[in-house]
């Protein structure tokens, strides 16, 4: 019996299948949903759930968002991992009150786009709360799973556009037969509903509370959606790019399917419908599609469901650093999972014996653009430069995490090899870090604005001659003039190193040209330039 | 010469069977399954593949210097795309609008290369085919030469496309 869990940001569910169905389970209330929040009470054992939410203020929440990023996140100290054991433990323990027997092994969704680093953090999180993890799943195939489980005769391409709690998943999918095969996958995982609940409480002047039943308010406040509109495009280039790298178009979709409690939000419907053409399909209950996913997955691990197989992918190119701190692509993003890859490294010095090597995530040129897994060494037997060789082996595996192999070409040997962390920087090395950003932007901040302004100028000056130029004519003898006199105004403030009036110069400027602005673009768009 | 769509239908089927969750199915058969798929859907693989099963020598990595014509249309455009995409991003309306006529002009290079390409291209599957048809006798000179050449053209669509989607995504178009 392998159970089924979403452990979500904001909620989170376990199920199993039964006589051929996903079933959800409930806790003692009896429902299917319980919250991430876990309360560390002052005196007694931390609380999970429901009863935590009450004491939200002194609970940790979104724990999820911490995952592999941070080494603390509880009032004692306590890890990301810890804390979501503790959400795990709860729901193994519904689990086995429903089934009647215990409960060991279990397949746990992941946002699509989590590093190896937030997935070994999950995975560890899992067999803290005393679980074999079998599978770690992304969340966008589970849902597609759950859409697809009664339509597997049928032939289709479909979009998950995954809006939960604290992470946005978009995945491309080809069903086909059974087979559910993952075209291409993109995300944020700091973007969810919790940063659009901060947006609307920020504006208003609310708590978060008040903040979140606004938002699901069924009268629309066009304040509120101002507000959240801008959070909301961030998803559109993610959107984009993923249609990209699946070589599809808009057109080429059969559905694009909703999932996760944000795309509730009528202003997230409308974005998606507009972006991808078509009324979104929301067939999906938005809190339990994903759960019911894994169930699934966990029934196709023992058998239970057959005739499905998921092909899912890397959402990440991984790499190593070289030269000039660039970034070796070794297997790039989208491959389809298991994989791996082989590199060749030899001794740049006699005698060398160790090397140390810094394994990457991103899509970024440098090294340093990108997030780093951790370091690690390979051991040289003593020789010539050049002549001592290790092969090491990057494989990700089925739940997306990376094992490395490293065999010494001499003695055949392989070894397995322990990346060790990067993310090791404590609370207050973090703090440390922040403190000396801030100091050092407050320096100078008066110099720091005269050089921006003056970079505005320089952009802007150029640009205002090739839009006179071009539109030649059609630009009156008085507008000119006008213009001539704001450019003047420009330069003379540069000039006597006036901040203030470089800034009010630069306004009235910009404000001047937007109309000739707007004839330029109408002009090249009409392809009269 | 391979049809995309059957190709498609037939690895499907066989990645349900050779994944390591089927039974039957594991890690080694599933990643010779990508492989054989990779090599088939990339005719400069096929025939390096092809040209190795022979005994033939392909030529190395690139086959021979790239076509030189080609060269320098799409490294001009790829590089006029990279220097405009370092621009950081506009401050006033009027910068924008300026920028919006070097976009244009931009993006126009990238299409004029890239349908350069692909007329290239679909002038080599062509020659691929009869030779295809011609088979085994079929000069294996000229099927290195074509491979090598097929690469330079395949990594040459790969960077104009990418190029072309990072000046639409950057205009929010």
């Amino acid at each position: 019996m392998i159970v089924g869990i979403d452990l979500g940001t904001t909620n989170s569910l376990i199920g199993a299948m039964d006589s051929g169905f996903p079933v959800l389970f409930a806790d003692e209330t009896g429902r299917r949903l319980t919250p991430s929040v876990v309360w560390f009470r002052p005196d007694g054992p931390p609380v999970v759930g429901g009863e935590a939410l009450a004491h939200r203020d002194e609970a940790v929440t979104s724990v999820k968002r911490l995952m592999g990023r941070q080494k603390n996140a509880g009032p004692h100290g306590e890890s990301p991992e810890e804390i979501s054991a503790l959400i795990l433990k709860k729901l193994k323990a519904d689990a086995e009150r429903a089934l009647g027997i215990a409960v060991t092994r279990a397949v746990i969704t992941v946002p699509a786009y989590f590093n190896d680093s937030q997935r070994a953090a999950t995975k560890r999180a899992g067999e803290l709360a005393g679980f074999t993890v079998e599978r770690l799943l992304a969340e966008p195939t589970a849902a597609a799973l759950a859409y697809g489980l009664d339509r597997l005769g049928e032939k289709s391409r479909v979009a998950v556009y995954d809006l939960g709690g604290g992470t946005f998943d978009i995945s491309i999918l080809e069903l086909s037969g059974g087979v559910f095969n993952v075209l291409s996958t993109n995300g944020d995982t700091q973007l969810g509903g919790d940063d659009l609940d901060r947006a609307i409480a920020a504006e208003f002047g609310i708590d978060l509370e008040e903040a979140r039943r606004r938002k699901e308010a069924p009268d629309r406040d066009p304040r509120l959606d101002a507000v959240c509109r801008p959070i909301i495009e961030r998803t559109r280039a993610l959107c984009l790019r993923s249609l990209h790298d699946a070589h599809l178009g808009v057109g080429d979709l059969d559905e694009v399917i909703l999932v996760g409690g944000a795309t509730r939000f009528p202003l997230v419907r409308e974005f998606v419908r507009e972006l991808f053409q078509r009324e979104p399909n929301i067939s999906q209950h938005p809190d339990e599609a994903v759960a019911l996913g894994a169930v699934i997955q966990a029934g196709i691990l023992e058998g239970a469901v057959q005739n499905v197989t998921l092909l899912d992918v890397t959402p990440l190119s991984l790499g190593i650093e070289t030269f000039g701190g660039l970034m070796n692509v070794l297997i790039p993003r989208n491959t389809t999972i298991p994989c791996k890859a082989g590199e060749m490294f030899t001794n740049a010095a006699a005698n060398q014996t160790t090397m140390r090597i810094s394994v990457l995530q991103g899509e970024r040129e440098m090294a340093r653009d990108n997030w780093k897994l951790g370091e690690f060494e390979i051991a040289f037997t003593p020789a010539p430069r050049g002549q001592a060789r290790v092969g090491v082996q990057f494989e990700i595996d089925a739940s997306g995490l990376l094992h490395v192999l490293a065999r010494d070409i001499a003695t055949g040997r392989d070894t397995r090899v322990e990346i060790q962390s990067a993310v090791e920087v404590s609370d207050e090395a973090v703090e440390k870090m922040l403190a000396e950003s801030l100091e050092h932007a407050f320096e100078d901040m008066d110099d720091r604005q005269f050089t921006e302004a003056c970079l505005k100028a320089d952009e802007m000056l150029p640009a205002v001659d090739t839009a006179l130029q071009r539109l030649g004519a059609e630009v009156t003898e008085d507008e000119r003039a006008a213009i001539a006199g704001l450019v003047e105004k420009v330069r003379r403030a540069r000039e006597e190193r006036s901040l203030r009036k470089l800034k009010t110069a630069l306004n009235e400027l910009d404000k001047a040209t937007e109309p000739l602005a707007a004839r330029l673009v109408e002009a090249v768009m009409e392809g009269r330039l | 010469m391979v049809d995309a769509g059957t190709l498609q239908e037939n690895y499907l089927r066989l990645a349900a069977a050779a994944h390591p969750d089927a039974t039957g199915g594991d890690v080694e058969k599933f990643r010779a399954l990508q492989e054989a798929r990779a090599v088939l859907l990339d005719p400069a693989r096929r025939l390096r593949h092809l040209l190795e099963l022979e005994g033939a020598d392909p030529a190395g990595p690139g086959g021979g210097p790239p076509p030189a014509d080609l060269f320098l249309e799409v490294a001009g455009a790829l590089e006029a795309a990279k220097n405009f995409l370092k621009r950081p991003a506009s401050q006033s309306a009027i910068a924008r609008a300026a920028q919006a006529a070097e976009r244009a002009a931009v993006v126009n290079r990238l299409e004029l290369a890239t349908a350069a390409v692909e007329t290239r291209w679909n002038l080599r599957e062509e020659r691929l085919r009869e030779l295809d048809g011609r088979w085994p006798d079929a000069d294996r000179a000229e099927l290195a030469r074509l491979a090598g050449e097929l690469v330079f053209l395949a990594r040459w669509k790969r960077e104009l496309r990418e190029r072309n989607f990072q000046i639409r995504a950057q205009s929010g178009a």
